[in-house]
This record gives C-alpha cells, structure tokens and sequence, in this order.
C-alpha cells in the first residue's frame, strides 16, 4: 500500500465535537510562571556560581554572545528533560501533567517509555551544549581536552541511538512532527545560511563562527519544534 | 469522529490501543490538528463500521474549478 499522508489537504471533519475547554489556561500559565521561574532563577545563579567557582576572572567575561544563549538553550533543555522524567515517573504524574486527563485512567506503557527516553535526549544535548563552552576558557590541557570531545562523543552516540528509537517506535503524528519540524529548520535555516554567507563573501557583514552557527541552529529548532508539536496537539495551548 | 467513539463507548486511550498509535494521534484527529495518513483513516472507518467520508468531510467539489 503505498504511503499516502493526506496532511495539507483540505479534509475536515464534521464540526460536531464540542470545543475544547479554554478557562484556566492563564490560571494554568501563571501557576507555571510562580513555579518555574524561581527554579530558572536559582539555576541561573548556581550556574553562575559554579563558573566563577571553576574559574575566577578572565573566563565568565570571556564568554560570547553565542556562549550565553547556547547556556541559556542547555539549561532550557535539561529543565526540560527533568520535568519531563519527572512526569513520566508515574502513571498519575503522566496523566496530568502530560496528558492533561484524570489521574485514573490507564497509560500507555509506551507513551511513558517515550517521554522517558525524551527527557534524556533534552538532558544529554543541554550536557553536550553546557561542556565546550564552559570547558573553551579554562584553559585545560590538550589531553583534557579531548577526554571532553570523547564525553561528548559518547553523549552524541546515546543520543543519536535514542533518537533513532524514538523515531522507529513512534506512531505516525510523531514521525509527523520530527519530519515537519526538520524539513522547515532546513529550509528556514539553509536560506538563511546562503543568505549571510553570501553576504559575508561580499565582504558586507562578518563571518560567523561554527559554534554560533550551531548555537543558532538549536534556538530555531527548539522554536520550531515547539510550534509545530503545539499544533498538532502534542502540547497543551 | 468523537461522537462515534462516544457512540462506540470507548475512550481515546482504547481506540489508540486497537489502531496501534498514541493517545495524542487520536486527540489530535479528533481536535482537527492532524488529518491521519490513509491507512489509519480506512482503519477508523473499519472499526466504526463507516465510510471514510462518514468520519472526514472533504469540500473539494470536481465540478468547480480548483
């Protein structure tokens, strides 16, 4: 049979389901904004810390632009992670947090696998984001150095292989918005990239480095994702 | 779709399970914020004892201009 995706085309169903529900939504966002933002706040600080801790002086400073919002994306991604394990640690915490249903009703044993394995491809991408920015001006030996770029070698070979299986055992709307989600950061991103490197050949703006280009690829993929899953209804408005 | 599954008196979670997809792929169909690929459309019509197009409504009209 061939494989036939009718995503685009003009298909409705009759309008008969009632809507959903939109009362408590801001009550739901400021009761995030109460809880989150004070745990983005001390993680924040203790983050801060532990870099001035590890290197006093010259390195916090010599942070760039590119460095700040790749931490800014790291730490947003190993919240992230967290929150989701910590939702995906029991059926009931699943069913309301994720699912938004009454605690009761039963869970699909696979759904909570794959929030698992979510949380941790969200942690081990913030790890592999937080360690060469941080581990870049302290100065390390060579040898420590590439002891780092194994760790992240491993980090990238787990990932990859969780990712891989989150693609294989999803169902259709997830390979649908994996498939959505990466053709438009291609499309988004390679003009962009034509865009300026064109530019810069023209000798009109700066060249960018790798880790920029990188830093800048993930703040539009985490964007771009997290519109995309919103939309089909993966989560809540 | 969601009055059938009411009319069926089987949850989301209970549908999912049969078709073989996730809870949230039957939310989202039911929600208008994914349209199934053909297989899992023939299948729901299947499991509701339906024509497709008892479920999805398509306006395309082949003797107007597209």
């Amino acid at each position: 049979m061939p494989s036939s995706s009718m995503i685009g085309t003009p298909m409705n169903q009759p309008d008969l389901a009632p809507k959903l529900p939109r009362r408590g939504n801001l009550q739901r966002f400021l009761i995030s904004v109460a809880v989150f933002a004070p745990i983005g706040a001390v993680t924040g600080y203790l983050l801060g810390r532990a870099l001035k801790k590890a290197a006093p002086g010259d390195p916090l400073t010599s942070l760039t632009l590119a460095d700040g919002f790749s931490l800014l994306i790291a730490v947003l991604l190993i919240v992230s992670g967290l929150v989701v394990a910590f939702a995906a640690s029991s059926d009931r915490r699943w069913n309301s947090i994720v699912e938004r249903q009454p605690a009761d009703e039963p869970v699909d044993p696979a759904a909570r696998t794959a929030g698992r394995r979510q949380s941790l491809v969200c942690v081990l991408a913030g790890g592999m984001m937080i360690l060469p920015p941080i581990a870049a001006p302290l100065g390390l030996s060579g040898e420590v150095r590439w002891a780092i770029a194994g760790a992240i070698a491993l980090l990238l070979a787990v990932q990859t292989w969780l990712n891989l299986k989150l693609w294989r055992d999803g169902d259709e709307l997830t390979r649908a918005v994996i498939a959505q989600t990466g053709a438009l950061c291609f499309w988004s991103l390679q003009l962009a990239l034509f865009a300026w490197a064109a530019l810069a050949k023209l000798g009109l703006v700066a060249d960018v480095d790798s880790w920029t280009m990188f830093t800048v690829l993930m703040g539009v993929y985490l964007a771009v994702s997290l519109v995309i899953a919103q939309r089909r209804g993966l989560t809540p408005a | 779709m969601r009055v059938l599954r009411a009319e069926a008196g089987i949850s989301q979670g209970e549908l999912a399970q049969r078709l073989g997809v996730s809870r949230q792929t039957i939310n989202a169909v039911e929600t208008d914020k994914y349209d199934p690929s053909l297989p899992l459309a023939l299948r729901l019509a299947k499991v509701f004892g339906v024509p497709v197009d008892a479920i999805f409504l398509d306006d395309w009209n082949p003797d107007e201009p597209a």
